[in-house]
């Protein structure tokens, strides 16, 4: 026992030491703070635009010019300001009126536009991603010149329905056309894109967080074989103490870390609301933070103790990157599934709760679900004990690996004898 | 002495290329393009659904009605008026249709209507309806003014000075081509680099060095390397141009995607890229080769590549700020920044014409990094060559650069 104690110093010292690590688990996360801090202060300088009453008034609308070579337009609508919108004989002369600051874009209506239906908006900042652009207004004028001035019906035209939904199943899941629900992560939320990427957000996390510590070990175990301390070691120490200590004393460093960034992310979504515009109810239950802590570490028990096994069959490090994929492969697809529309569009159907509960693959679809809500706490139950039983399971199994004749046999590695190794037969 | 630097190159390009992990490489990156447009269209195509949609219309309105054109005949949704609302439940129950649509008495005065279903109709299905609804209310039209107002319009936004145009808000594909081509070049020089410090630190990690440098001089072994790894890229190259005509050709021909149609090539914006991609290529290469000749294991080195490939994508994180202003001064900034350059010129390029002084500017510096680099890798691997096992450091490394170390390195002391 005192050696596994021995062990599991020594990883977290030497991971401690390690600047990459301080940067990942403290650095990013405290830079992340700074910046939001830094946000929050200039925010709270500036006055509130939504609430100036101008903010919504039609004056926003600035003056632009049009040249209509197709004779439609005759009249500008009257729910336009007046002088919104300026005539021109020819595109030279609205030119010069946009180089000369009279007008701040302008719109060439071809000859042919009845029948294509294109006109041309010429902006200064023609950028797809700039919010500058207000083409509506010519659309709307040439809507109201073509049903011959008739506001109402063009009005009709614009927005023909004022709809009202009904959904008959009894159970409905939120829908593009329901009401949408921002009291909650999840593509529900259409409104606030945080709001909505968050379980997105929470499985790349996880994901990372799971396969870089698990891979931690890998490495660490597979340089210890190269530089030939395994040799010196296995003089004084059992090997399964060995892996005991080095899965524990990693698990506490990722642990460690884990807990700084959720409660860093914890800090930043229940201070800056305003900063990050969230909605009013918007909350993360504390049970959510707790379920992810737990799941991670089971996740990383069945991961890492999978990569220990790894570690302890390959000759080198360079074949133990590639035999690492065998343990990933199942949490990728997961991770896939998480982060595509098959799950964030259906968290609780088929695919994802089945992949949810799979042990394999639990660790990021059903922090996925979590972090949307609404899962069943029978399945929560079901996935948590199917996670201990497969750590067991794995630990017992790898444990069994862990002999001096394996780990230093220097025999090649391949998939076949991994899992034969794992089912004992090896 | 030109035999010698062929037979290094001939080796390196043998031992990287034939081989299962080469191959992956060459063919992921089209075939994980492939998948994600397919699964794309997979779940677009999940979002219709062609079953006929219903409707209820106490209001008069869509008596005698006129079906709305559709561009593809075949994906015209079906529309049956029911009489009452109990035969269109119904209908919905038996799943004879997806949804339907009631339209009160009162829809001429107030536009009230309901859609009522189980699943969430089709996207499909509620867009072809809205223009059967638009197009029957404008029945009294000439049918090209009722055809352009349930059509709408289509806005085709231009800078002034005529160098951008973006079709209904979105760039075309020639203006976009640039950006995949930066792309292409980001992974060719991420794996071009990988190639570099294996191949630099393989020899030294198995002690080959020490047999390879009584035969071959630093120079030629070098020259040599750098050569095979030229090779590498360009079979990489090659193979992912001959997928993009491949796949450009089905675009354009199979699946007559419009946006594929009758591309006008930005060739400035190319020029732009690869005036700014070749010294990045020669700079990531570089500074693999300095990690190789200075690490003891290449697992030491290993840390380099994902540091190139975050500053690489780094402008993607920035891209609101950059399309925002494309020509700010922070966008102009990243332009300058050795790895994001790439790319950020690249977003910059699609959205607005770049001045040529920036791009130049740019070019240069990465040149000049890229020469820096060179020179930096030449004296790591002189000075590194027969230290097998041991680290260097930067400070070793430019005290060799000076005359009275460079002479005692160069006498095989160090």
């Amino acid at each position: 026992m005192r050696k596994i104690g021995l062990i599991l110093r020594h990883e977290i010292v030497t991971a401690l030491s390690r600047p990459g690590y301080l940067l990942f688990a403290f650095g990013i996360p405290l830079l992340g703070l700074l910046i939001f801090g830094v946000v929050t202060l200039i925010q709270s300088n500036e006055p509130d635009i939504a609430n100036l009453p101008e903010a919504n008034s039609s004056s926003e609308l600035e003056v632009e010019g049009y040249v209509d070579h197709a004779g439609i337009i005759r009249t500008i609508p009257g729910d336009l300001p007046a002088d919104t919108l300026l005539p021109y004989a020819d595109e030279s002369l609205a030119a010069q009126a946009l180089e000369g600051g009279e007008i701040s874009a302008y719109y060439i209506v071809p000859e042919d536009y009845i029948v294509s239906g294109e006109f041309i908006y010429v902006h200064p900042n023609s950028s797809p991603f700039s919010s500058g652009g207000k083409d509506w207004v010519m659309s709307w004028t040439l809507l109201v010149n073509m049903l011959d001035g008739d506001m109402e019906l063009a009005s009709r035209i614009w927005n023909p329905m004022y709809l009202k939904v009904t959904n008959l199943d009894p159970a409905p899941e939120v829908d593009r056309f329901t009401q949408e629900d921002c009291s909650k992560p999840g593509q529900a939320c259409e409104s606030n894109a945080l709001v909505q990427m968050l379980p997105m957000f929470a499985v790349i996390l996880f994901f990372v967080f799971t396969s870089v510590s698990s891979g931690q070990l890998l490495a660490n175990i597979t340089k210890e074989k190269q530089n030939r301390m395994m040799e010196v070691l296995m003089l004084s120490i059992d090997p399964k103490e060995m892996m005991a200590g080095k899965i524990i004393g990693l698990g506490l460093v990722s642990l460690l870390q884990v807990a700084f960034w959720v409660v860093s992310m914890y800090t930043m979504i229940a201070l800056g609301g305003n900063t990050f515009n969230l909605p009013t109810d918007f909350s993360i239950p504390i049970s959510v933070l707790i379920w992810w802590i737990l799941l991670f570490l089971l996740g990383y028990a069945i991961t890492a103790t999978l990569m220990g096994g790894i570690g302890a069959l390959v000759p080198n490090p360079k074949v133990a990157n590639q035999g690492s994929w065998i343990v990933l492969l199942p949490m990728m697809i997961g991770y896939f599934v998480a982060v595509t529309p098959v799950g964030q569009g259906d968290p609780h159907g088929l695919v994802s709760t089945v992949l949810s509960i799979f042990p394999l693959t639990a660790p990021v679809v059903m922090i996925m679900r979590i972090t949307i809500g609404g899962v069943p706490t029978w399945q929560l139950v079901v996935t948590v004990v199917l996670m201990i039983l497969t750590a067991i399971f794995i630990v017992r199994a790898v444990a069994r690996m862990f002999r001096a004749q394996t780990i230093l046999s220097g025999q090649p590695f391949s998939v076949r004898r991994y899992f034969l190794a794992l089912a004992g037969r090896a | 002495m030109m035999s010698k630097i062929l037979l290094v190159a001939i080796n390196e390009y043998r031992v990287n290329v034939f081989k299962k992990s080469f191959i992956f490489v060459l063919l992921s990156v089209p075939l994980f393009l492939g998948f994600i447009i397919g699964f794309g269209m997979f779940m677009d195509s999940q979002e219709n659904d062609d079953a006929p949609v219903g409707y209820v219309d106490t209001a008069g309105i869509l008596q005698d009605a006129t079906p709305a054109p559709v561009e593809n005949p075949e994906e015209a949704i079906q529309f049956i008026a029911f009489e009452t609302e109990q035969d269109a439940k119904s209908a919905l129950e038996e799943g004879r249709i997806q949804a339907y649509y009631i339209f009160g008495e009162d829809y001429q005065e107030s536009r009230n209507a309901e859609l009522v279903y189980y699943d969430t109709p089709g996207q499909d299905a509620t867009r072809q309806f809205n223009d059967f609804l638009q197009i029957n209310l404008l029945s009294d039209f000439p049918s090209e003014i009722a055809l352009r107002g349930t059509e709408g319009s289509s806005v085709t936004v231009r800078a002034p000075d005529g160098s951008r145009e973006f079709p209904d808000g979105g760039p075309p594909f020639g203006i976009v081509l640039p950006v995949i081509i930066g792309l292409a070049l980001m992974f060719l020089l991420m794996t071009a680099g990988g190639f570099m410090m294996e191949g630099v630190v393989q020899e030294r990690e198995n002690r080959t060095i020490e047999v390879i440098v009584t035969s071959v001089s630093p120079g030629q072994m070098v020259t040599g390397k750098i050569l095979g790894i030229v090779w590498i890229c360009l079979t990489q190259l090659v193979a992912w141009i001959l997928f993009g005509i491949l796949a450009l050709f089905l675009a354009q021909n199979v699946y007559e995607i419009s946006w594929f149609q009758n591309p006008v090539i930005d060739w400035e914006g190319m020029l732009a890229i690869l005036l700014i991609g070749i010294p990045t290529f020669f700079l990531s290469v570089a500074l693999m080769f300095t990690v190789g000749s200075t690490v003891a294991e290449a697992q030491e080195g290993q840390g380099l590549g994902p540091i190139i490939f975050i500053l690489s994508i780094s402008p993607t994180w920035f891209i609101m700020k950059i399309g925002e202003d494309p020509n700010g001064p922070f966008a102009v900034a990243l332009s300058m920044v050795p790895f994001a350059s790439l790319l950020t010129v690249g977003i910059r390029n699609m959205l607005v014409a770049v001045p040529w002084w920036q791009i130049v500017l740019s070019a240069g510096l990465q040149t000049v990094v890229a020469l820096g680099a060179i020179w930096l890798g030449g004296q790591a691997f002189r000075f590194g060559m027969l230290r097998v096992g041991q680290r260097i450091n930067l400070r070793e490394i430019f005290r060799s650069g000076t005359p009275r170390r460079k002479k005692l390195s160069e006498g095989g002391v160090s």
